[in-house]
């Protein structure tokens, strides 16, 4: 089971990763702790200091730098500079971010209303001032078709926004068409992301080359593949918990790098002091070389997606059958190392929504070779994009399949195709390469398991599992929302929708000696981070 | 005017291949599977109503040849549209592409002819000697070798071991001669080393063949200096094969520096080519092909009229 507002493959390119968690931002969150975090230096070795700039090395291109949209961890550097969300996640809690606080109505019981105040004081980069008008015109924007959000379905949802204390007070509250206890995660998306009206209204359809935000940092210029570089915004709303003004950094410019070698060498050249990589193997080796790792886990996963409405998938034993045949000791042996934790959830395993009773099944060959033999043979095509990695992973599945007396076919496409049949109507493949998503709040699984979802991309269908999901929204409930939850993961590990293989690894990799240690993670990206705690050693 | 005339009818002709060219880049966009609607919006393409919008928006839902004769209304005034995915024009996202590609393009140019003549020369006159040996296993050893490959080896002790170079990156002009040529040393480094080898080996097959000419041998009879008879005498008769290739090496470099923009991050046109193909960009990979068209014919062009200048029988005939 997963959720599938999102991505695709490890590694898998820029462009699908974007396309993908595109969806994701649009009810993602950036949290700060759902994900395990895991540093190969003691984090203690520098204290943050004001000024200085830092080189990062992305894994890809910026997709966008509007609101609404950023997913990728690339895209997330940057914007979260530019922009701050309404909300956040601390210590594992919705906690507001920009905004000053966040109120279910009745009380908390009406999940169907909002009431999000804001602070008075805060400017956006171009001296306009944050009020209720704006953040409506924000959420107006995205609602407008001609945005083309693929945050659109989300942001529908809202019904009604009133501003009681008029359009330059501080209070707007919000109408959902049905009640949503997600809403604040949502909020700590991209979704949440807040822009400056005069500046869409100066450059329209432009605007997102000339993003202006309430963020820690300017955008002083923006190359597409080369570099997108940022300075300080003196009036920044914001101070760490010493008093320390943020941003600390006075500039940051953010490269794209495709290839994770080069990422390695240029960090070794001094070329850039820090850069992500979704690659364990990078990771092992830039660690090899002296150089410091943040290693950052969740519920994000590699993922074998099935297509359940044709033949052979639409038959369950079909789909149980690769996952019995999937051994995912060996493809965490083999292609990683033996460092990745093995999947059979969508859930994180620390996730207090995780049921550790369900999941999909593991590996067994005779089970899988019995359901193959009832089928009377077994014969599908997995297309994905051909990177190194997923050929490693895939022609390990094709053999394991193989021994249970399936004939598998791997096929590559290239981005733009592979991404046109993943969203073609009714699917246009049998089994594909994809990545499942990171998140904090388990509504976000919602939408790759409802019927007729635009995002439910393995398009599986079962009413129990429809009613469960919107149960467990409409209620703040924690008991009946992981009741509904743990029951999804039961049906949804029997019925296996899709196999999620290994949990995902990202890796923020710097030079301790010139860059301190990256703000713990913004987990939903696996990677992504709030570049205003961003931080260089001087040394 | 044997040349003017020459001159328009090329000209003409030229123009013909562009719009030719442009013509089947506009249709083989439309004919490759993918959609950037898709890449625009992900999961979102199944909404109808977002996905009209959009295609409206972008003028993807007008007749084939009503958006190529839109295209091509535009292109005439400089408007090559714009990015879907980045809202850039086109224009501007060659702009700030074009400088590396040309920079990289004509220095390599330049340093590999300034290589290649003199080595060719001294390889030539002293053929089958240890110094003609010698060249000529060095020019089959960096043609055989792939330039990623060399480009590894240059990364790996220019950047990394010594530290001279950076591994990554571009520096424009604006941030000085010096940080601009040290970005792009590695890069250029690579792409002489392999042309150089290709124009000392052609240049030094029609120099050998043309020191066996007669009139060679009258110069030498009249006791002429050596270098004034390899200078004067053969180089220019010897020169139309590396004319050719240089200029055709000139549509190469322009789009086909690919992998080594990818290598050493270059912001080329050649890295924006593939991404542009890669998020079904149709617009920028329209425009860059149509860059990449006009400078081969313009190039080639200018090749064709050097021939007539350099040869008088080139000219006489029209050829």
């Amino acid at each position: 089971m997963t959720s599938n507002r999102h991505a695709s493959w490890h590694r898998m390119t820029a462009l699908v990763m974007g396309l993908v968690f595109v969806a994701a931002a649009c009810g993602g969150s950036d949290t700060d702790s759902a994900a395990t975090t895991d540093s190969t230096v003691a984090e203690s070795v520098s204290k943050p200091v004001k000024g200085g700039e830092l080189v990062f090395g992305a894994e890809s291109d910026v997709s966008t730098l509007d609101v609404g949209a950023a997913a990728q961890p690339a895209d997330k550097v940057i914007t979260l500079g530019l922009y701050d969300p309404l909300m956040t996640y601390k210590d594992g809690k919705l906690v507001p971010y920009l905004a000053k606080s966040l109120e279910a109505g009745d009380n908390g019981a009406d999940l169907s209303t909002y009431t999000l105040t804001l602070p008075t004081d805060v400017t956006f980069q171009d001296g306009t001032p944050l009020n209720a008008e704006a953040v409506k015109k924000h959420f107006e924007r995205l609602q407008d078709p001609v945005t083309a959000c693929p945050c659109l379905d989300t942001v529908k949802a809202i019904t009604k926004i009133d501003l009681p204390n008029g359009p330059t007070g501080d209070t707007l509250v919000f109408t959902l068409a049905t009640p949503d206890v997600a809403f604040g995660d949502t909020l700590a998306g991209s979704v949440g992301y807040i822009e400056s009206p005069a500046a869409v209204a100066k450059w329209g359809a432009e605007y997102k080359n000339h993003p202006v935000g309430t963020g820690p940092f300017t955008l002083v210029e923006y190359v597409p593949g080369d570099k997108v570089v940022l300075e300080a915004y003196p009036g920044y709303w914001q101070k760490d918990e010493n008093g320390i003004q943020l941003p600390y950094l006075d500039k940051l410019t953010v490269k794209p790098i495709p290839d994770s070698g080069q990422r390695v060498a240029a960090l070794e050249a001094g070329d850039i002091d820090m850069f992500q990589t979704a690659d364990s193997a990078t990771v092992k080796t830039a660690e090899g070389k002296g150089f410091s790792a943040q290693k950052i886990s969740g519920s994000s996963s590699t993922i074998l997606l099935m297509n359940n409405a044709k033949p052979p998938f639409n038959d369950v034993r079909a789909r149980q059958a690769v996952a019995y045949a999937t051994n995912k000791a060996v493809i965490n042996e083999r292609v990683y190392d033996g460092i990745r934790e093995e999947s059979y959830s969508g859930f994180a395993t620390d996730s207090a929504y995780y049921n550790p009773k369900a999941g999909t099944p593991k590996y067994d060959l005779k089970k899988a070779q019995a359901l193959v033999k009832d089928l009377g043979g077994l014969e599908f095509t997995i297309v994905c994009i051909p990177t190194p990695e997923a050929d490693a992973v895939l022609q390990l599945v094709k053999q394991m399949g193989e021994e249970a007396g399936m004939k598998i076919t791997l096929e590559t496409q290239d981005q733009g195709a592979f991404v046109a049949r993943m969203f073609a109507r009714g699917g246009d493949y049998e089994g594909a390469c994809f990545r499942s998503a990171q998140f904090i709040d388990p509504d976000a699984i919602r939408p790759g398991l409802t019927t007729d979802d635009a995002g439910n991309l393995p398009f599986y269908s079962n009413l129990e599992v429809d009613k469960l999901l919107d149960e467990a929204r409409q209620t703040a409930d924690f008991d009946k929302r992981k009741a509904a939850y743990d029951k999804v993961q039961e049906i949804t590990g029997t019925e296996v929708p899709l196999i999620t293989t290994l949990y995902d690894l990202f890796g923020n990799v710097y030079n301790a000696e010139k860059a301190g240690p990256p703000p713990p993670g913004e987990a939903n990206s696996l990677g992504a981070i709030k570049p205003g705690f961003l931080y260089a050693t001087g040394k | 005017m044997g040349i003017l005339k020459g001159a328009v009818t090329r000209l003409l002709k030229l123009l013909a291949v562009v719009l030719v060219v442009s013509f089947l880049t506009f249709s083989l966009t439309k004919l490759l599977p993918g959609d950037p609607v898709v890449v625009l919006l992900g999961p979102q393409y199944s909404n109808v109503e977002l996905r009209e919008a959009v295609q409206e928006d972008l003028g993807l839902n007008r007749p084939f040849l009503v958006q190529y004769g839109q295209y091509l209304g535009n292109a005439v005034q400089g408007d090559l549209g714009r990015s879907y995915t980045s809202s850039f024009k086109t224009t501007t996202l060659l702009k700030q592409k074009l400088p590396a590609t040309i920079e990289l393009m004509l220095l390599a140019q330049l340093f590999s002819f300034v290589l290649a003549v003199p080595l060719a020369m001294l390889s030539a006159f002293r053929s089958n000697s240890r110094t003609d040996k010698a060249i000529t296993t060095a020019s089959f050893g960096l043609i055989a070798l792939p330039g990623y490959a060399f480009a590894v080896f240059l990364v790996y002790f220019f950047a990394l071991r010594f530290n001279f170079f950076p591994a990554i990156g571009f520096r424009p002009l604006s941030d000085g001669i010096g940080p601009n040529l040290r970005s792009i040393a590695l890069p250029l480094a690579v792409l002489v080393a392999g042309l150089t080898a290709v124009y000392t080996r052609l240049l030094r097959s029609d120099l050998i063949s043309t020191l066996q000419e007669d009139f060679i041998l009258m110069a030498r009879s009249k006791g002429l200096p050596t270098w004034h008879i390899l200078l004067r005498h053969a180089f220019r008769p010897s020169s139309f094969s590396l004319i050719t290739v240089f200029g055709i090496q000139f549509g190469t470099l322009i789009g086909g520096a690919v992998i080594l923009e990818q290598f050493f991050v270059l912001p080329g046109i050649g890295s924006l080519a593939i991404e542009s193909i890669l998020k079904r960009d149709y617009l920028v990979v329209q425009g860059v092909v149509l860059v990449i068209a006009i400078s081969f014919v313009l190039v080639n062009f200018l090749i064709d009229i050097l021939y007539s200048i350099l040869d008088p029988r080139v000219r006489r005939t029209g050829a």
